[in-house]
């Protein structure tokens, strides 16, 4: 008798264990249902391709008290770390997650993307903590292209994605150095386009100075590298950097 | 009800793990449920792995626990026999008609113990079967099993015995423990220890204060039986053993345990005839097969030897290719059994013709001077060791020996010798067991049964020997001496009167090798000597004697109905004269 309740049992939940919790046909619906669930924060999400936006706004986000800046940063990581379940739990195939904070008062933006890749790997011990840190992809935009980019929502490649890995690091090494940061003028780099395996570039201002040229130059090639062989992206042929007029400050080849 | 509650008290524990286990095995499921599908998936592919470490962890640990806190070395296997199982019935067993009776007794008793508590009785505690190996004890503990349809546990003595003081008192207390359990839901059981004496021999004492390991096993079986705590359970014990009475402890045969003696014998003439006939019954076989003849022929054999002939003889009617077994084979099975395998022995002819007139010598002896003796074989085909022998029976069922019997047994085994003297005019070393043989039933004569003429009349072996004269021990030593010198001038006498058969016999036998009864018969016929009776003339013997019983039945029953009527004819002659 044991044993036929045990079977029973076990049939069903591993019968139960077949569907996904959230389907490809409801995953909008389902996602901003479970982070209202999860978060009380009211959320647009929108699916393109293989690429899923989270739109959630802050009306707090540009503020100097440390107390609401660390609460904010409590909520979006709860909403990172909700809506990150999403594609690991959906048949729909879902490779990037990005996630904007805004301030509709200022017109500020933080974008955190997610590659799901990483996630599976961290969640699973192929890369260690460190390294995953290192692939997280943050963005800070001002009121002038604000409005664009939430508005122009598209499906994210893999080419991209490591670009804007790229500029991710580089910025976020500048400003967390403030030598570096000095150094450099605070001189912001952005994500341009990926066009025929390359990467394009641009930057907030214009270098005059060579020596800045040169350590932006060994900062990119070295990121590059690093990024190119983490995601195994090796049709990339080169990185090119240009100014506010389009010029070509430097031109980086690709060598694997 | 008693079941139901006796189940409950022994699985207490394994409910309650296997409820728990169906709880958490249910919340498992409802959790598992409730999770992300990736996070189920996670946990579903990782459960097989858990499973392994889980039952890694089970059986070095928990085995170890299981093992050494739950019986560990004193655990007992199951032994509770299912009676529909044995089958075997006490029409099944044959012979020992008393021993059957008593058996039957008990086993009514156990089955209906109302009525012996009603007069006041106790239920008998132990039954105790005593005899040779191989006379069907197991067999009667089964009959009992199976008639009484009670539970039974068998157990045998060795079982008991272990490397580590202790186990042995251990299980007795566990299987009376389940004997106890048996008995409180099915009303009585019955416990059957085999071989007994193993741990029922007389307890050692030595005088460090110490004793032999079966001391405690037995004790505690003592105290089992008939201890403080045993009263008004019905437990039988039935033990079986080969050793004597005088083996086993005093404090185990006395009243209130072992109080039943049951002795198994070995089966009489007619019991043999009985069992030959149960076992030739399962087999093919022929008309010709005398089972008069084979039943006189195994004298002192159980009935598992008599088994073992029937099954030798299949095998080689099988080895022969016969359809089925006859006399020849029953006869070749009986020497395999009691002399071992033909051995190939190349003798020389000298040696072989030597043979051949010694056996001769034999075979002419018991069929002219023994009074009870029938030769069964003639043979000079070598066997365990021996060149030839001549195989002789009594013809009926005998349990003494009178004087001229053993003086007889004492020509019978000169007679090889005699033989050879006069043939050979010499003799050769084939006649040291038979002197050996011829001197000890002398002496045993002299010495054990005052059977000797000069008047020395007593056990003379009892008398410790320094306590002897040495002119007492001449006296009967010569007078052993005397009995051998008249029995081998009596054999001589006899062979050189009956030369002729004796030379007949030992060239049918270098001719033949080997010859049954009727051949052995045939031979002495043609010389005007016959003593062989046949079977008519058996059966009409047999007829004359049960007719000449019933007849002073009848007889008797008579004298009883005149008595009777006499003693009503004085009654009444009594009761006019006070009238």
């Amino acid at each position: 008798m044991l044993k036929k309740i045990v079977c029973f049992l076990l049939s069903i939940f591993i019968l139960s264990s077949c569907g996904v919790t959230f389907p490809k046909e409801t995953l909008e619906q389902d996602a901003v249902k479970l982070i209202k669930e999860e978060t009380q924060k009211d959320t647009s999400v929108y699916r393109y391709g293989s690429t899923l936006y989270l739109d959630v706004c802050f009306e707090d986000l540009v503020t100097n008290d440390a107390r609401k800046i660390s609460a904010i940063y409590d909520t979006l990581q709860k909403i990172v770390s909700t809506v990150v379940r999403i594609p690991l739990s959906s048949d729909a195939d879902i490779k990037f997650v990005v996630v904007s904070a805004f301030d509709p008062n200022y017109q500020t933006l933080l974008r955190l993307f997610e590659n799901v890749d990483d996630i599976k790997k961290y969640a699973n011990q192929y890369i260690s903590r460190e390294d995953y840190s290192e692939r997280q992809l943050m963005e800070f935009e001002g009121p002038d292209r604000t409005k664009g980019i939430i508005e122009n929502k598209y499906d994210i490649t893999e080419e991209e994605y490591v670009a804007r890995l790229i500029i991710s690091q580089l910025n976020n090494g500048v400003r967390t150095n403030p030598f570096l940061a000095k150094l450099v003028q605070a001189l912001e780099l952005r994500f341009s386009r990926v066009e025929n395996n390359i990467f394009y570039f641009a930057i907030s201002k214009n270098i005059d100075n060579e020596e800045v040229k040169k350590i932006l130059k060994m900062m990119l090639e070295t990121e590059i590298l690093k990024d190119i062989q983490k995601y195994k992206l090796f049709s990339v042929k080169s990185a090119i950097l240009r100014d506010e007029e389009n010029n070509i400050i430097f031109s980086i080849p690709v060598k694997v | 009800m008693r079941k139901i509650k006796m189940f409950f008290m022994d699985n207490w524990g394994k409910m309650t793990i296997a409820l728990l286990t169906v709880l958490l095995i249910v919340a498992f499921a409802y959790l598992l449920m409730r999770l992300d599908s990736y996070a189920r998936s996670t946990m579903l592919a990782s459960i097989p792995m858990y499973i392994l470490m889980g039952a890694i962890q089970a059986i070095v640990f928990v085995g170890a626990y299981m093992f050494f806190f739950s019986g560990g070395f004193s655990k007992l296997k199951k032994n509770k026999v299912n009676s529909s199982k044995v089958n075997v019935k006490f029409t099944d067993v044959i012979g020992f008609e008393n021993a059957k009776k008593e058996a039957m007794e008990v086993v009514d008793i156990i089955k209906d113990s109302s009525r012996v508590k009603k007069i006041g009785g106790k239920l008998v505690k132990g039954i105790l079967l005593m005899g040779p190996p191989g006379c069907g004890k197991t067999l009667l503990a089964k009959a009992i099993a199976t008639e009484a349809k009670m539970p039974f546990i068998s157990i045998a003595g060795s079982e008991f015995v272990e490397v580590f003081v202790g186990v042995g008192a251990s299980r007795v207390r566990k299987l009376f423990k389940q004997a106890r359990k048996l008995a409180y839901t099915e009303g009585s059981c019955i416990v059957f220890i085999d071989e007994i004496d193993v741990i029922g021999r007389g307890r050692t004492f030595s005088y460090m204060g110490g004793g032999e390991e079966t001391n405690s096993t037995q004790n505690q079986l003592l105290v089992e039986m008939d201890g403080l705590e045993s009263t008004g359970q019905n437990i039988i014990v039935i033990a079986a053993t080969n050793a004597n009475e005088g083996v086993l402890d005093k404090a185990l045969l006395r009243p209130g345990r072992f109080d039943r003696k049951i002795q198994i014998t070995l089966p009489t003439l007619e019991e043999r005839e009985d069992i030959f006939k149960y076992y030739l019954g399962k087999i093919k076989s022929g008309d010709d097969i005398n089972v008069r003849k084979l039943a006189s022929g195994t004298k002192f054999k159980s009935p598992a030897e008599i088994e073992n002939i029937v099954k030798e003889a299949a095998l080689i009617s099988t080895r022969n290719k016969k359809q089925f077994v006859d006399m020849e084979d029953l006869s070749l099975a009986m020497d395999r059994v009691n002399l071992g395998l033909e051995t190939s022995l190349t003798m020389t002819k000298e040696e072989k013709e030597m043979t051949a007139y010694h056996e001769a010598g034999h075979a002419v002896a018991v069929y002219l001077l023994h009074p009870t003796d029938e030769i069964f074989k003639a043979t000079i085909r070598s066997r365990g060791g021996a060149l030839g022998f001549v195989y002789h029976t009594p013809k009926e069922e005998l349990h003494n020996q009178n004087r001229e019997q053993m003086l007889a047994t004492v020509m019978v085994a000169l007679g090889g010798y005699v033989a050879e003297k006069i043939k050979y005019g010499t003799t050769s070393t084939g006649v040291s067991s038979d002197f050996r043989h011829a001197m000890s039933v002398a002496n045993s004569m002299v010495w054990n049964f005052g059977m000797g003429t000069r008047g020395f009349v007593g056990d003379f072996t009892a008398i410790p020997k320094d306590c002897m004269s040495s002119k007492l021990k001449e006296e009967l030593n010569t007078e052993t001496m005397e009995i051998m010198n008249t029995c081998l001038n009596k054999v001589n006498e006899c062979l050189t009167k009956e030369w002729a058969i004796v030379e007949d016999l030992a060239q049918e036998m270098l001719k033949k090798e080997e010859l049954t009864y009727a051949e052995v018969d045939q031979i002495f016929v043609k010389h005007g000597k016959s003593k062989v009776i046949s079977d008519k003339e058996y059966i009409s013997i047999k007829d004359s004697s049960d007719k000449e019983k019933s007849e002073n039945k009848a007889e008797i029953q008579k004298a009883e109905e005149i008595i009777k009527e006499e003693q009503k004819e004085v009654k009444a002659e009594e009761a006019k004269k006070q009238d």
